[in-house]
């Protein structure tokens, strides 16, 4: 093909230019690439993990059309029954609960090796990928069976032992056999027992956590229900998406992270070609005087910008791969300990994932090049000339840019009344009021190097006020710089003082829920009521409360129940929302009315006053929300009852938890080991552990969880960091002919080297202070709209001083060291060669 | 009855897991040696080494200090229009190990139990048959005493009465069932020496085994959904044994054999790998009295007259006569009552009824037929 002349000319400029701005080139396609790589590492942790915990909620349903749960485990002897004297074929039993291996959380499946072909696949599959010999050792007490994929990860082989530990509880077995097949990614997280194995590690005898059976017909289902009244037929495939549900809040909030990231770099990119284009204008203007067209030049700097836009973005995907890995250890650690029992994962990577990343990364590429490509192209060759033209048109949309920033914050705010419940025009909501609040900067800038200059005017030399007054010289170029790091800085802001809030909330809900001093904790099936009477010989207990929890069915979905002793002071725990019923307390007492966490009333939609239908072993049993009150469970939901009303309704005497409250002379630590003392006599031990045990745990979890959030906005001030240093250091770069001018005026190179530094330093105030008032409205965003939206929390509202000064710190930061560069360079330069040359 | 014997569950026990990986490392997941699969070594198990004492009804139950037991029931039946039916009930007791669990579970057990039944019906293609496992606990199978019942799951057999011992079979799986009520004609018959019955040199290497050879059986069968009352008369045998077969051994021969003039005659061969008759093969005849005698090896001659070929390639020989020497019976013609009675199960082998015929081609009787290892 044989290029038109002014096109080879245009990319020989092209090359030219860039291969003299080696420095600039490569923060601009390192700023591209890392704001690529961190959408695409979110994208694949998320969906990694997203998948694995599909695929793992699969394998464990297997071809299981319907489960048969109950609270505090079914009775085994129903499943007997319904093989036995029913001849049900198509149904299996399972004993199930998280155990600890080596750090890391799997699901314990407790099968009955001759029914389990019955719903699942994993010993008779396809390829029949049987564990070999290991498959009838299953039946012995310490056989256990893992996938290839899990042993070659733990290095184990048949024959090894392995540790589990279920909650402080530690059994040893030896590894029977290991499971091929294709399953493996479903697998990874699941170990096999036999059911009696199960039974007795996770202290479930004489229960079962559920029946799996393959309904083939509604006639059938119905069949089965009244085979067994007692208990709840609930669908699988409803109850795997209800646990999916769970975790789709917390993956789109790590998403609108990660696209807060993007943005950022899109700012970034827009800045650095707007100011290639700035710096090649006296080039552009010859070009255009030598008979290169408009569109020749519009169009070539769309393709200069597009060929680093693709570069950077394999570049990102190879980034975001490995930060993706990291990320996905988090994300799965976050789940596990919020939701549900998943092991660290490997990434799989899908195809449209990587399609996605591309398109984001070279669509952001081409949006931020799309105006200066078309202020090149609409230029007179005359006016392309003289940058005093571009700085001066800037001024005049100033006007037009605060306009359009206050109408777009406007309809940001708007959106926000707009629905309560959509999660998707929050985030909207959140991006036009961001993008709005960078419209209003240059503008906010113009009247801060204003009010700068007023301030140093009196006792400044001339050269004082330089830095100042040459950053409203340059607007065009600083403004774009200045938005890109106030935008980032807000982030980063705004999600420090959401996390902030978000902790306090944490602990001061923890403060007043565990009231208690010790606290009795057990399992499902809970423990029997006549412990109470052991624990109470225990000296140093003042008095206790005692509370009973389990999942129950209702006409909405199933929830946690907690059944309380609503007599006593137990309910000056709660923290109960405005707008309760006069007399919740005697309601709630009576047994016609519950209370409902706040998580639950926004997912299930309920209201003081709606009504609820609880599948009670004695048949349903509808009662009346009369209040609701602050949780930041991240489960189902609760709903607290009085505690009799549950004995007399489920017939199930035993308890969960017991609070237990200590005399002022009492040690924490005597009491705690008299009582584990009891639980180890006990045959199913329970958890004995001290309020601030618990406390720290659960902040521990906390933070743990806000990991993954801090990470991405560490990310996203790196990508908002290189932003700057290219901008600034271009920008100064640029500047050395003006600055050799000043040299030649006697300014010296230490004078010249404070100039720039002082210029950069101004540079990052400004934008530390305008990014404050947005990382504001962020975080008010994030606590009050996306939080809310995500999770039906709602939070206390602290801003910490510490982020506040954290991100002024990072600004200044940023713009220092962005300037140290120019500054070394510039003081160096022979400046007698810089007079009269690019 | 020799038979299904450790063989079955060698078989069983290697197709349940000899789907191995073939990815895996060598030696790890090899189709099991029955030896090395089940508990090790055999004399963790109690062994039979000797004539014992029976005790009725206690043995009708399980053993389960023995690796191996079976309750094996086969028949011939008709209904009122004289279609003519054979049907096979056994349930097997399989030990995993001879540890003793000690846990708190109720699941808990190194026990199991394999069920097949099977059901033929002349004038059909073939045999319509069924195949279960559970674990001897938590009340999905086992064995219990009054009544004596063993059961897998909904399948059941039942002593009803101890003195008469009256028995009911009661299996059913999708399209096919089999309810019967079987009454013995003839007292319980002990095998081999006192109901110790050697499979080898080895005297430990033995089983203890007792049959009821001929119950008067009436019930319903159901097969294809179609349900008939029949009548006709049915075998059980009864055998427990923790020993393994000789490695040269390929498989066997069994004929129950039921004369329509009260007697019985029960011959299994064990055959070696050369097609030589072991030595120990093992032959009985029941007078109408009860009465046993038993034969050699030596005195019976096989002769084969149609090897039936089924679709997986197996050519067994369905058709032939059994000439026992030093007896009264003459030569014995078979034929099977249809040809596909092969059962591919997780062991795949011929089991079915068989009409038997005088050289004139009378009948003169009918009876049982397992042919394994083919």
């Amino acid at each position: 093909m044989i290029l038109p002349g002014n096109v080879v000319a245009l990319y020989r400029c092209a090359w030219r230019y860039w291969s003299s701005h080696r420095w600039q080139l490569a923060l601009l396609v390192l700023g591209m690439a890392i704001g690529v790589a961190v959408v695409f590492a979110v994208d694949i942790a998320n969906s990694s993990a997203k998948r694995a915990m599909a695929m793992s909620l699969d394998a464990v349903t297997g071809r299981t059309t319907h489960q048969i749960i109950a609270q505090g485990g079914v009775d085994e002897a129903v499943y007997t029954r319904l093989r036995v004297q029913h001849g049900l074929r198509q149904i299996a039993p399972l004993v199930t609960g998280n155990v600890d291996v080596r750090g890391e959380s799997f699901q314990l499946m407790g099968v009955d090796l001759f029914a389990e072909s019955a719903v699942r696949d994993q010993f008779v599959s396809g390829d029949g990928s049987v564990a070999g010999r290991g498959l009838l050792r299953l039946m012995d007490p310490d056989s256990l069976l893992i996938a290839r994929r899990t042993a070659d990860r733990f290095e184990l082989a048949v024959g090894d032992r392995l540790e589990l530990n279920w909650q402080g509880r530690v059994a040893e077995f030896t590894i029977a056999g290991v499971l091929g097949g294709t399953q493996q990614a479903a697998m990874d997280n699941l170990l096999f027992v036999d059911i009696a194995v199960a039974q007795s590690l996770l202290g479930m005898q004489g229960k079962l956590s559920q029946i799996d059976l393959i309904v083939e017909d509604d006639a059938q289902l119905s069949r089965i229900a009244e085979m067994v009244p007692q208990y709840t037929l609930s669908d699988a495939a409803r109850r795997n998406n209800a646990v999916m549900q769970m975790t789709a809040a917390f993956h789109t909030n790590l998403q609108a992270m990660s696209l807060l990231a993007l943005l950022v770099g899109g700012f970034l990119i827009y800045n650095t070609v707007t100011l290639s284009v700035l710096q090649r204008r006296r080039l552009f203007g010859l070009l255009r005087v030598a008979g290169v067209t408009r569109r020749e030049l519009g169009m070539a700097i769309i393709a200069e910008v597009l060929f680093f836009a693709i570069i950077a973005t394999v570049l990102g995907l190879l980034l975001g791969y490995v930060i993706g890995n990291g990320l996905l250890t988090l994300i799965t650690r976050t789940i596990n300990d919020l939701y549900f029992a998943l092991g660290v994962k490997r990434i799989e990577i899908e195809a449209f994932v990587v399609v996605r990343a591309i398109l984001l990364g070279i669509a952001a590429a081409l949006i931020a090049a799309l105006a200066p490509a078309l202020e090149a192209s609409r230029s007179q060759p005359a006016t392309v000339l003289q940058r005093s033209v571009i700085e001066r048109k800037t001024s005049g949309v100033l006007l037009w840019l605060f306009v359009c920033g206050c109408l777009l914050l406007l309809l940001g705010w708007g959106l926000t009344l707009l629905t309560t419940r959509s999660l998707i025009i929050g985030f909207t909501a959140l991006f036009v009021i961001v993008f709005g609040y960078t419209l209003l900067i240059p503008g906010a800038m113009k009247v801060c190097v204003q009010w700068f200059e007023r301030m140093s005017r009196t006792g400044s030399s001339a050269l004082g006020l330089y830095p100042v007054r040459s950053l409203t010289a340059n607007l065009s170029r600083s403004s774009v710089a200045v938005a890109s790091l106030a935008v980032a800085l807000s982030a980063t802001a705004g999600v420090g003082i959401m996390i902030g809030s978000f902790r306090i909330s944490v602990a001061e809900w923890l403060d007043s829920t565990l009231e208690a001093d010790v606290y009795i904790s057990d399992s499902e099936s809970g423990f029997d009521e006549r412990l109470i009477s052991d624990i109470g010989k225990v000296e140093g207990i003042e008095s206790r409360i005692v509370a009973r929890a389990v999942t129950v069915e209702t006409d909405r979905q199933p929830m946690r129940l907690l059944a309380i002793e609503t007599q006593v002071d137990a309910m000056r725990r709660f923290t109960i929302k405005p707008g309760a019923a006069v007399d919740y307390q005697a309601q709630l007492e009576n047994g016609t009315a519950v209370m409902v966490s706040e998580p639950l009333s926004w997912k299930a939609g309920l209201a003081v006053g709606d009504t609820l239908v609880l599948s009670a072993e004695t048949g349903p049993l509808a009662v009346e929300v009369a209040a609701i009150f602050i949780d930041y469970g991240t489960g189902p939901g609760t709903v607290v009852l009085d505690l009799s009303q549950y004995r007399e309704h489920w017939r199930d005497s035993n308890l969960s938890s017991v609070g237990i409250y200590l005399r002022d002379d009492a040690s924490v630590d005597s009491v705690v080991e008299s009582l584990r003392e009891i639980g180890r006599a006990q045959s199913a031990p329970f958890s004995v552990r001290a309020t601030g045990e618990i406390k720290q745990a659960s902040l521990e979890i906390f933070d743990r969880t806000f990991a993954v959030t801090s990470v991405l906005r560490w990310l996203t001030i790196l990508v908002a960091f290189i932003g700057i240093l290219s901008a600034l250091m271009a920008q100064m770069l640029e500047r050395s002919r003006e600055f050799s001018v000043l040299h030649a005026l006697g300014v010296t190179r230490a004078e010249l080297r404070l100039l720039v530094v002082r210029q950069t330093f101004l540079i990052g105030c400004i934008a530390g202070v305008l990014a404050l008032p947005l990382g504001f409205v962020m975080s008010r965003l994030l606590v009050d709209v996306i939080n809310r939206r995500s999770f039906g929390w709602t939070m206390q509202f602290h801003v910490p001083g510490q982020v506040l000064i954290e991100t002024l710190a990072l600004a200044l930061l940023a713009a220092v060291v962005a300037g140290l560069y120019p500054a070394y360079r510039i003081a160096r330069a022979r400046h007698t060669d810089a007079r009269g040359s690019t | 009855m020799s038979r299904v014997w450790l063989w079955v569950v060698l078989v069983a026990l290697v197709a349940l897991v000899a789907c191995s990986d073939e990815s895996a490392p060598p030696g790890d997941d090899q189709p099991i040696s029955f030896l090395a699969e089940l508990g090790g070594d055999a004399s963790e198990f109690e062994r039979a080494c000797a004539p014992r004492e029976f005790e009725f009804p206690r043995d009708h139950l399980d053993h389960p200090a023995f690796r191996n037991e079976w309750w094996y029931l086969t028949g011939n039946l008709q209904d009122d229009k004289g279609a003519r039916f054979g049907f096979q009930v056994t349930l097997f007791r399989i030990a995993n190990g001879a540890d003793e669990v000690t846990s708190d579970s109720r699941w808990s057990t190194q026990q199991f139990y394999m069920g097949h039944f099977a059901i033929s019906a002349a004038g059909r293609d073939s045999i319509a048959y069924h195949e279960r496992f559970a674990r001897a606990a938590a009340g999905l199978a086992g064995a219990a005493e009054r009544p004596v019942r063993v059961w897998l799951e909904d399948w059941q057999l039942t002593l009803h009465d101890d003195e008469s011992a009256r028995w009911s079979v009661d299996v059913s799986q999708g399209d096919e069932r089999v309810s019967l009520d079987l009454a013995p004609l003839k007292p319980l018959v002990l095998q081999g020496d006192r109901g110790h019955s050697r499979k080898s040199d080895d005297p430990c290497n033995a089983s203890y085994y007792y049959s009821f050879t001929r119950l008067a059986t009436s019930g319903e069968l159901t097969v294809g959904g179609q349900s008939y009352q029949v009548t006709g008369s049915a075998w059980l045998d009864r055998e427990w044994s923790s020993s393994a077969l000789s490695d040269d051994q390929a498989g066997w021969d069994w004929f129950a054999l039921q004369m329509d003039d009260g007697r019985e005659f029960m011959y299994y061969r064990l055959r070696s790998k050369t097609g030589r008759t072991d030595e120990h093969s093992y032959a009985v005849l029941i007078e109408r009295d009860g009465g046993k005698r038993i034969f050699d090896a030596g005195d019976i001659t096989h002769e084969v007259s149609r090897w039936w070929r089924s679709d997986q390639g197996a050519e067994y020989p369905v058709e032939g006569s059994l000439d026992i020497a030093g007896s009264d019976l003459g030569k014995i013609y078979y034929a099977p009552l249809i040809a596909d009675q092969e059962l591919l199960l997780t062991v795949r082998y011929w089991e079915g009824a068989i009409r038997l015929s005088d050289a004139s081609g009378r009948e003169t009787g009918r009876g049982y037929l397992e042919l394994t290892g083919y």
